[in-house]
């Protein structure tokens, strides 16, 4: 489903060059649920931000349904990028002068789908992720939890291929934050939605299927779950974390 | 310290609010240039009319310092809004209300004061432009001549004292009152949805609407206390639409989701509603004050084309003097005329009853035309003649068996099919030709009424006389201080008669130039003066409105970005935001405007519009005007919010 290859990026000048990926390489199958961690700079952001076409990499390619993103023009981007990722934001990005149901509904319309569908398919997927009863409200009007609900919702209505989480739990108390990783197994478990989360939460990268940890701009280890449990998974993701040296505050 | 952050605020402000600074400039400088017009006494000595200069710029001068003062008013609340966590921050330091307060009124001060000073800097340079348009409507060379006009500048920075002072004060009361937490949340209150989204929505958007068509349909009426009434209803009109358009347009789209979710139509109803369910009575009255720089704007140029056609068709003549025959006397005349002007040609005439009035019945018949003579008036072929030649117009051949027509242009459709025969002095003539030059024939005293006959001389043997008509022709110009004379004399022989229809018509060209510039710089620049600083109020609260949202519309086209919009989709959708949010408070004005230029034109005298196409290119020039200014806000305004928010 994705093929990370090689992936470079620098910033700054010829005399001052960051370099915030350094040869990352993964790849993700469809179905999955994967998670990446890292402390703050390790390059996180900037690698889900190369996955999500909105930065271009330095070197190295990824591929995306066997299309190569990183080769691909400016002009197609924007289209690939609504065919065939769905996102999810720390800080939730909804229009807030859209209802929850247009919010979701606006992501079918970029799509240019059939205006006559667009209610009954925002509907239909409302349902399934429990918002049906708000789909009337503002965003200011619903919780938090709700308001990311939307956000995925939005995220794969359109049945995207990939979706891109970023701190998805950042901006929400511990029971919302709880509920929306259970939803966001559902998404994966019970619709197959293939779901890349970026994360430097160890309680959300335990809900995850597989876990990449990132140091400096480099893929520094990689722990799957297999048939352990939750709780199980949480510890050795403590315990990569401590070697890491991250401190306990990095995983909250 | 405070003084320091003070000024840098007030340099940061001129940047943020540059199209208000630029309007508080230009509205001093128009300030400037009208009162630079009215203490300057090359003006007022170009005619005794212009007296009145003073009263009416005074008058217009009211009124647009009320306009400004609430443009001003206005922005400066909503900058306070918009800096209210600043100002709150400053509190929260220690800093007391009161010098908060001090803090923001030296900074307008400092902006209202700059704004003066290029105001006049500029005002000097409108002064020129309005002097050589009063120049050449005297018909007077300009040349460019710096004046000081100590009472000018001194008018300008009263005016803009009293709109700054006032306006100030009011803000300084709010700041000094409020607290830290009404500071803070400030820049989140809005105007606050005027109605709620049940159903009176819908019966004020009905009872808008029906107002704004009974409204114009009263100004139609030309009747004052109905026209009071109706200007009350387009009052209604424009707050009742705008108020209840911003709460309606959301549940006629909840209704229909197949239209909401068409191309972009959901994104930009959203954000206009949501817009103007905050600003709906911000709306109501930009639409207002459109409303009336058009009109303003049609009124003006409807009469500067009233004073041209005067001007125009009045009198081809240097001097023209007619007294009903057997009343005329003209020694008097003569012998003023001989001692104070060159006369080179000149005719005396008389003008005849024909026999009935079944051409003016003809005409009346066929096109909008009041009556004055009884009788069709007649002319002599050689009369005719000699007029045509002083005038300088083509010799008009006629047989000795036919009869001219020479009527007013507007008149020559109605009478184009008329070829009946005409029996003048026991002779039978046919009709020899139509002619439409200028003759003195516009007025009821004239060379006949719109119309005269001209027949062969001796046709008019016998004929009753009815006007003895001196035309002259002089070397230069009739001078003012001469035809006052001339006029004096009229006075007199008429008072000293007793017999009020014994009050000669005196027309002089040069006279009625002297008139109708007067007018002009009397009626029409005020006018156009109010109109300009309407738009500009206007336009500028709109805009200020309309870029204070940048940043949402920023982060709005970012998330559609990022959810894969293209750039040319968001650019579509900003452009079409864009002109509605621009469209919407100028096209009920526009529409009010049209019917009430239509129905001002209909109530000039015939022949002051020739035709629809001159009324629509009056009307299409008038709204050329208003767009060419309004246009430039609406660019500025687009290209500010296309670099703000346009993704990267």
């Amino acid at each position: 489903m994705l093929q990370v290859k090689h992936v470079e990026k620098y910033y700054g000048s010829k005399n001052n060059v960051t370099k915030a990926l350094d040869g990352v390489s993964f790849e993700v199958d469809r179905g999955e649920f994967i998670a990446i961690m890292g402390p703050s700079g390790s390059g996180k952001t900037t690698l889900l931000n190369c996955i999500s076409t909105i930065d271009v990499p330095s070197a190295g390619s990824i591929l995306i349904g066997g299309t190569d993103i990183s080769a691909m023009r400016q002009e197609h981007l924007a289209k690939f990028r609504r065919e065939n990722l769905g996102f999810i934001f720390q800080e939730f990005n909804l229009l807030d002068t859209l209802t929850i149901e247009e919010n979701i509904g606006m992501t079918l319309t970029i799509n240019h789908v059939p205006a006559a569908e667009v209610q009954s398919r925002v509907r239909q997927v409302a349902e399934l992720l429990g918002i049906g009863d708000i789909l009337a409200k503002f965003p200011y009007q619903v919780s938090g939890g709700q308001r990311q609900r939307c956000a995925c919702a939005r995220a794969m209505v359109y049945g995207q291929n990939l979706i891109l989480a970023d701190e998805p739990t950042g901006a929400l108390d511990s029971k919302s934050s709880k509920d929306l990783l259970q939803l966001m197994s559902r998404m994966n478990g019970e619709h197959g939605a293939t779901i890349l989360m970026v994360t430097h939460d160890a309680i959300s990268a335990s809900y995850a299927g597989r876990v990449l940890f990132l140091k400096d701009g480099r893929l520094f280890n990689e722990l799957r779950r297999g048939g352990k449990d939750r709780r199980g998974f949480y510890g050795e993701i403590l315990d990569v974390l401590a070697f890491m040296g991250g401190d306990v505050e990095d995983a909250r | 310290m405070l003084a320091k952050l003070s000024m840098r605020n007030a340099k940061r402000q001129a940047g943020d609010y540059l199209v208000y600074f630029i309007t508080i400039v230009l509205a001093a400088a128009l300030i400037f240039a009208f009162n630079a017009l009215v203490v300057s006494s090359e003006i007022r000595t170009l005619s005794t009319y212009m007296d009145s200069l003073t009263l009416i710029v005074g008058m217009a001068s009211v009124v647009v310092v009320i306009i400004l003062g609430w443009l001003v008013y206005y922005t400066q609340r909503f900058m306070l809004a918009k800096r209210s966590r600043e100002l709150a921050t400053y509190i929260l330091l220690g800093v007391e209300n009161k010098r908060v307060a001090g803090m923001f009124l030296t900074e307008n001060l400092v902006v209202g004061a700059a704004a003066l000073l290029l105001g006049l800097i500029g005002g000097n340079f409108i002064y020129q432009a309005l002097r050589a348009v009063v120049f050449s409507l005297f018909d007077l060379p300009y040349i460019f001549s710096f004046g000081f006009y100590p009472a000018a500048v001194g008018l300008t920075a009263a005016y803009f004292a009293a709109i700054f002072l006032i306006s100030l004060l009011l803000c300084r009361r709010r700041i000094r009152k409020l607290s830290i937490r009404a500071l803070i949340e400030m820049d989140r209150i809005n105007e606050g949805e005027v109605l709620d989204k049940r159903k009176p929505r819908k019966k004020i958007f009905t009872a808008s609407i029906v107002c704004g068509i009974t409204g114009t349909a009263l100004l139609l009426t030309r009747n004052l206390g109905l026209g009071i009434l109706g200007s009350f209803l387009i009052i209604l009109f424009c707050y009742g639409f705008f108020i209840s358009f911003s709460s309606g347009v959301p549940s006629f789209f909840d209704k229909r989701p197949v239209q909401k979710y068409k191309g972009g139509t959901l994104l930009i109803f959203r954000s206009l509603s949501t817009k103007l369910a905050s600003i709906g009575i911000t709306m109501g009255t930009i639409a207002l004050l459109f409303t009336a720089a058009l009109l303003t704007e049609g009124a003006a140029l409807l009469f500067q084309n009233q004073f041209n056609q005067n001007e125009t068709l009045m009198t081809g003549f240097d001097l023209y003097i007619a007294a009903p025959a057997g009343n005329a006397d003209m020694t008097a005349y003569e012998e003023y005329i001989d001692e104070n002007m060159e006369i080179t040609s000149q005719l005396r005439y008389t003008t005849y009853n024909a026999k009935d009035d079944t051409v003016t019945q003809y005409v009346k018949s066929r096109t909008d035309y009041w009556t004055y003579f009884d009788y069709d008036q007649l002319m002599g072929y050689s009369d005719y003649a000699a007029l045509r030649a002083m005038l300088g117009y083509e010799p008009a051949a006629m047989s000795e068996n036919e009869y001219i027509v020479h009527c007013m242009d507007h008149l020559k459709p109605a009478l184009d099919g008329y070829n009946d025969k005409l029996v003048a002095g026991g002779i039978e003539l046919t009709q020899g030709g139509m002619y439409n030059e200028v003759l003195t024939q516009f007025t009821w005293d004239g060379n006949g009424r719109g119309f005269i006959l001209v027949v062969p001389d001796r046709a008019v043997d016998g004929q009753t006389a009815s006007l003895d008509i001196w035309a002259m022709m002089t070397a230069q110009p009739v001078d003012g201080k001469v035809y006052q004379g001339i006029q004096d004399l009229r006075d007199e022989r008429s008072n000293l008669s007793g017999d009020p229809d014994i009050y000669d018509t005196l027309m002089s060209k040069a006279g009625l130039k002297e008139e109708y510039a007067s007018l002009s710089a009397l009626v029409v620049f005020p006018l156009f003066y109010l109109a300009l600083v309407l738009i500009m109020a206007a336009a500028t609260i709109l805009t200020i409105q309309f870029l204070s949202d940048a940043g949402k519309y920023r982060r709005q086209f970012q998330i559609l970005y990022d959810l894969g919009m293209d750039k040319r989709e968001i650019r579509g959708t900003l452009n079409r935001q864009f002109a509605i949010f621009y469209g919407m408070p100028v096209l009920p004005p526009m529409l009010i405007c049209i019917v009430f230029m239509f129905a001002l034109g209909q109530a000039f005298d015939a022949g002051i519009i020739i035709s629809a196409a001159h009324l629509w290119g009056i009307i299409g020039f008038s709204l050329f005007l208003f767009f060419a200014i309004y246009l430039l806000y609406v660019a500025a305004a687009s290209h500010s919010m296309k670099k703000a928010v346009l993704p990267d």
